[in-house]
């Protein structure tokens, strides 16, 4: 899988790794059990800081994406490991309401909102490998 | 040299004219086979193949190929003019004069084009995103097990020659002239007797720390077709990998048959040059064929039919000093592709690469201590 961030954006860049990780266990471009990289290797591969990549994976594994071995280093969890939370639920609702609130100000309707999760939520299925351009 | 005229000696002016040919070739060919997008150092728009650019370019390689025919001109006067001693020592003072010159022709190029990417407001248009492949980084590369085998034959070639040495006169030869007769013997020893040994044992050091620093290098993969530049990439390290082993295996061979002429049969000592000049042809003509086939980072390479074209800018330019040298204290990477080349350098920002090099220069340097005290 071929992860992409952009250090210009205004997400963080650990964010937007997070998120590519994610992305990739959602749509199915890594599978359960296959290893991620090194955080050396992701690190020098991305010409960022290792404490970057590092926060990443810690997060990820705190969060039940990922597995840390010893020998085999990060890999990817089984689906067990990451249900929705309360937290998670939390944490949706709190950047929805962003979301939304700036929205519905600009004069979205209810509907398109709607169509445009639909859209999206369909768009990451295990065929669609090449979700976004650049 | 008046006297009767030498096949080795004639072997000896050739790899001299090879070599002053590969050197030639190489320089020239640099501009064409380095990673596209990039001139003489300095990111390009893809999309602007510049008129300016295109004859930047063709000077640069005009002027490379008069100098090395200049360069060969004057190592025929050399030869004629000279003795060969006097010739020895120049014949590399002016190879290094040439290198210099075409350094010289690339640095102001490199510096035209600067200006011209500032004046046409080129470096405006950069986009900073950077890719990553989950693909393990050493898959379907050559594995380090395979220099056992080249550690299996170090072995069996110090084995052999501590066997027989008891057997071996008391005076063993040093030194080929260049009429391939040996003309320097020196007391035998251990010392002496595994001086083949020791030399395979620091070129196979030398090449495993090539071929580590090959797998670990940066990935730079390219935002316009990420997937085929990540498959490049991999078979541009395959093949540089697969080259350095079959290099270290090739010339590890090498000194055992050195060995084996001088040490064990010396009245057949006077095939070493021709054996030598075949070695060194195959490894210059092979490492220019190998570049020129793959092109820097596999750009050459053909994927469904496709060589690489030229990938969007990064703005990364302020890191690349001359275009020759990287320095950037926020890429924790040690080993990244050169701009003007085929190959990888440092990323001289880390202290690890200065240690490197330090290292490299003493393992150098000890090497060199080693024979000349060996053969004293």
């Amino acid at each position: 899988m071929i992860m992409s961030v952009n250090p210009m954006l205004e997400t963080p860049l650990y964010l937007q790794l997070k998120n590519e990780i994610i992305r990739g266990i959602t749509t199915g471009e890594l599978i359960e059990g296959e290893e991620l990289p090194s955080v050396r290797q992701l690190a020098c591969d991305l010409g960022i800081n290792l404490h970057t990549v590092n926060k990443v994976y810690d997060i990820l594994r705190n969060e039940g994406f990922i597995t840390l071995h010893r020998q085999k280093g990060a890999t990817v969890s089984s689906k067990e490991n990451y249900k929705i939370t309360e937290e998670f639920n939390r944490h949706l609702k709190c950047d929805l309401t962003v979301l939304i609130t700036e929205a519905k100000c600009r004069g979205m309707k209810l509907e398109e909102f709607c169509q445009i999760c639909n859209n999206i939520f369909n768009s990451l299925n295990s065929n669609n490998k090449n979700g976004r351009g650049f | 040299m008046e006297g009767d005229f030498n096949m080795t000696t004639f072997l000896y002016y050739g790899l001299e004219f090879l070599i002053i040919f590969i050197i030639t070739v190489m320089a020239t060919i640099i501009p064409t086979i380095s990673k596209p997008g990039i001139m003489f150092g300095i990111e390009i728009p893809f999309d602007k193949k510049d008129d300016g650019l295109y004859k930047l370019k063709t000077r640069y390689q005009m002027l490379c190929i008069a100098g090395g025919f200049v360069l060969a001109a004057v190592t025929l006067i050399l030869h004629l003019q000279f003795s060969m001693v006097i010739a020895d020592i120049l014949l590399p003072l002016f190879m290094i004069a040439y290198l210099l010159f075409t350094i010289i022709i690339y640095y102001i190029n490199h510096n035209t084009i600067k200006q011209i990417k500032k004046e046409k407001g080129w470096d405006k248009d950069t986009n900073k995103v950077i890719l990553a492949d989950t693909t393990r980084a050493d898959a379907n590369l050559p594995s380090y097990m395979w220099f056992i085998i080249h550690f299996i034959l170090i072995l069996a070639t110090g084995l052999f020659l501590l066997l027989i040495y008891p057997y071996l006169p008391e005076f063993l030869p040093m030194h080929l002239d260049i009429e391939g007769n040996i003309n320097n013997f020196a007391p035998k020893s251990l010392k002496i007797i595994l001086l083949p040994v020791v030399t395979q044992v620091y070129i196979t050091l030398i090449c495993i720390f090539t071929f580590i620093s090959i797998k670990k290098s940066k990935r730079q993969l390219d935002p316009k077709d990420p997937v085929a530049s990540s498959k490049r990439i991999r078979m541009f390290k395959a093949i540089w990998l697969y080259y350095t082993l079959a290099l270290s295996f090739l010339l590890n061979v090498l000194m055992a048959i050195i060995a084996q002429l001088m040490f064990v049969t010396p009245e057949y000592s006077y095939i070493l040059p021709f054996i030598l000049f075949a070695m060194l042809a195959i490894i210059l003509i092979g490492t220019v064929i190998i570049s020129v086939k793959t092109g820097q980072s596999g750009s050459r390479i053909k994927i469904d039919g496709k060589r690489a074209d030229g990938s969007i800018q990064t703005g990364s330019d302020k890191y690349w000093k001359a275009g020759m040298f990287y320095y950037n204290p926020n890429d924790p990477s040690i080993f990244i592709e050169k701009r003007f080349g085929v190959g990888w350098t440092f990323n001289y920002a880390r202290p690890a690469s200065w240690w490197i090099t330090a290292g490299l220069f003493a393992v150098i340097a000890g090497f060199v201590a080693y024979s000349i005290l060996a053969s004293s």
